[in-house]
């Protein structure tokens, strides 16, 4: 066995100064051999112990071209590999809207909830 | 402000600009089950302003009806409730005590602290029972509590009845009808 520990570094490069991206990596079987963020700089690295193709997936958390990106790769546990990825600004940034939000209880209709919040995260389309 | 974002909802409304897109959406509201929302994704886009969400609770409210308002009074059936805001508007279907005097309101919210307010009202009696018709509130603070609700008797009146050009001269035999308005 070797005593080499082979480990992928990610690079996300966005004109965001503090881009933050969320990374899968899967085998060849589909299963989740990483997961994880990168670093404010858009860095990750990390072990992988299985070989063979992986697939790395990379979405961005902010408004960005392109919102996710695959990238297939041939692995060897004993090497390093340096993965890119390159995002930009939307050329057309997504419209907006100013919405209203109405809450009621489902059991009592149209029965107002007093105080609360919603939250909304942004998923690809 | 960039994803997520966080609508504030008071008296069931909230606003926010957003930019258009697909959204996962999420609750956070005290005293309901929040993996309710209903629905949890949604689509922001042009032209439409407006969206709607429901969550739902998971509490019991009894409101057990006797003639004393006492856990071991007399009860009364039919006694009927209605759900309410705080503006005293109705809501849901209303509730009738059944045997035993027992009313419930079912999925209403609740919480250790933090709980909203809960608003009901009586809207009816049966037979010679008197009801307190004003807003109630309450707060749980567990799954299910129990209110003790009076609907005493009416009290035995006296009604006199004369002849109008005979003062006290007292009619000898007739019937009066009192219709509530």
């Amino acid at each position: 066995m070797s005593d080499k520990r082979g480990y992928i570094t990610v690079r996300c490069l966005s004109p965001c100064t503090e881009g933050n991206f969320e990374i899968v990596v899967l085998d060849a079987d589909d299963q989740t051999v990483f997961q994880g963020k990168t670093a404010r700089d858009g860095t990750a690295t990390f072990h992988v112990c299985s070989s063979g193709e992986h697939r790395i997936r990379v979405r961005a958390k902010d408004w960005l071209s392109p919102m996710a990106a695959t990238k297939w790769l041939f692995f060897y546990p004993n090497r390093f590999y340096t993965v890119y990825f390159l995002f930009n600004f939307f050329l057309l940034k997504p419209g907006s809207t100013m919405a209203t939000f109405r809450l009621t209880d489902q059991n009592y209709g149209g029965l107002p909830i007093q105080k609360g919040d919603i939250q909304l995260c942004r998923v690809p389309m | 402000m960039p994803s997520p974002y966080v609508v504030n909802i008071i008296d069931g409304e909230g606003s926010s600009r957003i930019l258009n897109g697909s959204y996962a959406v999420t609750a956070d509201v005290g005293g309901y089950d929040n993996a309710s929302i209903n629905p949890d994704s949604q689509v922001i886009s042009a032209g439409t302003d407006t969206y709607d969400f429901m969550v739902a609770a998971t509490g019991t409210l009894t409101l057990h009806v006797t003639e004393e308002g006492d856990p071991g009074g007399t009860a009364i059936v039919g006694a009927t409730f209605v759900r309410c805001d705080s503006g005293n508007t109705a809501y849901g279907d209303p509730i009738v005590s059944v045997a035993g005097g027992n009313a419930e309101f079912p999925f209403v919210p609740f919480a250790a602290s933090g709980a909203p307010t809960i608003y009901y009202r009586q809207t009816l009696s049966v037979g010679d029972h008197e009801f307190d018709a004003s807003l109630k509130s309450l707060t749980m603070t567990t799954s299910t509590e129990t209110v003790e609700v009076a609907n005493p008797l009416a009290a035995l009146r006296t009604i006199n009845l004369t002849d109008a050009n005979y003062n006290g001269l007292p009619i000898e035999t007739g019937d009066l009808t009192f219709t509530a308005n």
